[in-house]
C-alpha cells in the first residue's frame, strides 16, 4: 500500500503542492507511485533525473524532488537519450503522456526502444489531449467522444504495449490507476531493469474524457477503467466473455545488449574513453 | 503549517481551518490530513471502507468519526493529491 509507513515526502516538492491537475486526475496517483518506488528503492535523489515532456504529464518533474528536465513536446526521449549517453551512471526516468510519446514523439519512442538504451518511460495514458482542451489522441478508444470527434472517434486506437514490443523494448508493462498498489511495483521493476523499460499507466481524465463520454464522477471513471482492463495471466475458464478491451501486467522482461554498455565497449575497443569513471 | 494533534478519545473542533494539518493518533497508529492539498474529488470518500470521510462546508475532506478508522490506507492510496499520510503503526512497507 502506498504511503503506509513509507516516507515518500522526501521525494516530493511539497512546497509546490497542490498539483495543477484537475480534481480526480489520475496523474497524481502515478507521481505518488513514482515517489513510492523511489522510497522503496531508497534511491539517492542526486543520482536520478526525471525528464518530462509537454502536457499534463510534463508537470511531473516539478513535483518529484530529484534532478529534473522539462523539455519540448514529444522530444523528452531525445533529451533523455543525450543525457544518458553523457552520464551513463545516472538513473533517467522519462514521464510522457500518450500524445507526447505516441503522436508527436512517436519516432523517438520507437527508436529509443530499438536501441535498448537504459531509460525508464512512464507513459500516462488518459486517451485524450487533456491540457489543450480534450482533442482526439491516437490512444482515444474507438467510438469515444472528444472535442474534435463529437459524434464518436472513427480512428483505430494505438496500442502502446504492442508498439513497444514490436520496437524492441526489453521491459513492457501496463497498469492502471485503479490498481494503485501495482504502480510502484511496476515502476520499481522498470527502474532496476537494465535496458529500455516502458510502464504504461492507464489513467483517468474526468474533466474531458469522463465528461464528454458521460462516464460519471471520478470513482465511476475508476470503475470504467477496471472494467475495460483484464489482468495477466487470465485464469478464467470462459475467457472470451470475461476479457476486457486491454490486458494489464508485465508483457516482456528480458535482457539484451544495452546501448550505453555497447558504446562503452566500442570506445574500449578503439582505444577511447567513455563516461566519468 | 500548524499541526493539530487529536489523540484517542479527544473530540475534533467544530471547524478546522483549511491550512491546518490534522493528525489523529490512536494506539501507535496515525492518520494525517493535509487539507490544503484537497481538491474535493471525493475519491477517498468512496474508497473508505469505514465511510468516515466527508466534505465539510469549505469543500475540504474531514473525518466524521475517527474511532471507526482501521488505518488501512485506502484513502492514502486512492488520493491523487497527497492529502493523507497513514501509519498503521505496524511498519509495513
Amino acid at each position: 500500500m502506498p504511503r503506509l509507513g513509507l516516507d515518500v515526502d522526501q521525494y516530493l516538492r511539497t512546497q509546490v503542492l497542490p498539483t495543477v491537475w484537475c480534481p480526480g486526475c489520475g496523474n497524481g496517483n502515478t507521481v505518488e507511485g513514482l515517489a513510492t518506488a523511489f522510497a522503496r528503492m531508497d534511491v539517492d535523489p542526486t543520482q536520478v533525473v526525471v525528464v518530462g515532456g509537454i502536457g499534463c504529464s510534463g508537470r511531473t518533474p516539478f513535483y518529484v524532488k530529484t534532478n529534473a528536465m522539462h523539455t519540448t513536446h514529444g522530444r523528452a526521449l531525445a533529451y533523455a537519450t543525450g543525457l544518458k549517453m553523457a552520464q551513463p551512471k545516472l538513473t533517467v526516468v522519462v514521464t510522457m503522456g500518450d500524445g507526447d510519446a505516441l503522436a508527436i514523439g512517436g519516432n523517438h519512442f520507437i527508436h529509443a526502444a530499438r536501441r535498448n538504451i537504459d531509460l525508464t518511460v512512464i507513459l500516462y495514458n488518459n486517451g485524450i489531449y487533456g491540457m489543450t482542451g480534450g482533442q482526439e489522441a491516437p490512444t482515444t478508444p474507438l467510438g469515444s467522444r472528444t472535442t474534435t470527434s463529437l459524434t464518436g472517434s472513427i480512428e483505430r486506437t494505438f496500442d502502446t504495449v504492442e508498439i513497444a514490443l514490436a520496437a524492441g523494448a526489453t521491459y513492457v508493462a501496463r497498469t492502471t490507476t485503479f490498481d494503485m498498489q501495482e504502480i510502484p511495483l511496476r515502476i520499481e521493476e522498470a527502474i532496476t531493469h537494465p535496458g529500455f523499460a516502458v510502464v504504461e499507466v492507464l489513467s483517468q481524465c474526468p474533466t474531458y474524457y469522463g465528461r464528454l463520454n458521460q462516464i460519471g464522477d471520478t470513482t465511476d471513471m475508476l470503475v470504467w477503467e477496471r472494467d475495460r482492463t483484464e489482468g495477466l495471466p487470465v485464469k478464467m475458464a470462459n475467457r472470451q466473455e470475461l476479457l476486457g478491451e486491454l490486458k494489464t501486467g508485465v508483457f516482456r522482461n528480458e535482457k539484451s545488449v544495452e546501448f550505453t554498455k555497447a558504446y562503452s565497449d566500442l570506445c574500449a575497443r578503439v582505444g577511447g574513453s567513455y563516461g566519468l569513471s | 503549517m500548524n499541526t493539530l494533534t487529536i489523540k484517542l478519545g479527544e473530540k475534533a473542533p467544530q471547524r478546522i481551518g483549511a491550512e491546518t494539518v490534522v493528525r489523529y493518533e490512536q494506539n501507535g497508529a496515525s492518520l494525517t490530513l493535509r487539507r490544503k492539498y484537497c481538491k474535493s474529488c471525493v475519491l477517498c470518500v468512496d474508497a473508505c471502507p469505514a465511510k468516515i470521510l466527508q466534505l465539510d462546508q469549505d469543500d475540504l475532506i474531514y473525518v466524521t468519526d475517527i474511532s471507526k478508522c482501521v488505518f488501512c490506507g485506502a484513502c492514502a492510496g486512492r488520493c491523487p493529491d497527497f492529502v493523507f499520510i497513514v501509519d498503521s503503526g505496524k511498519g509495513e512497507k
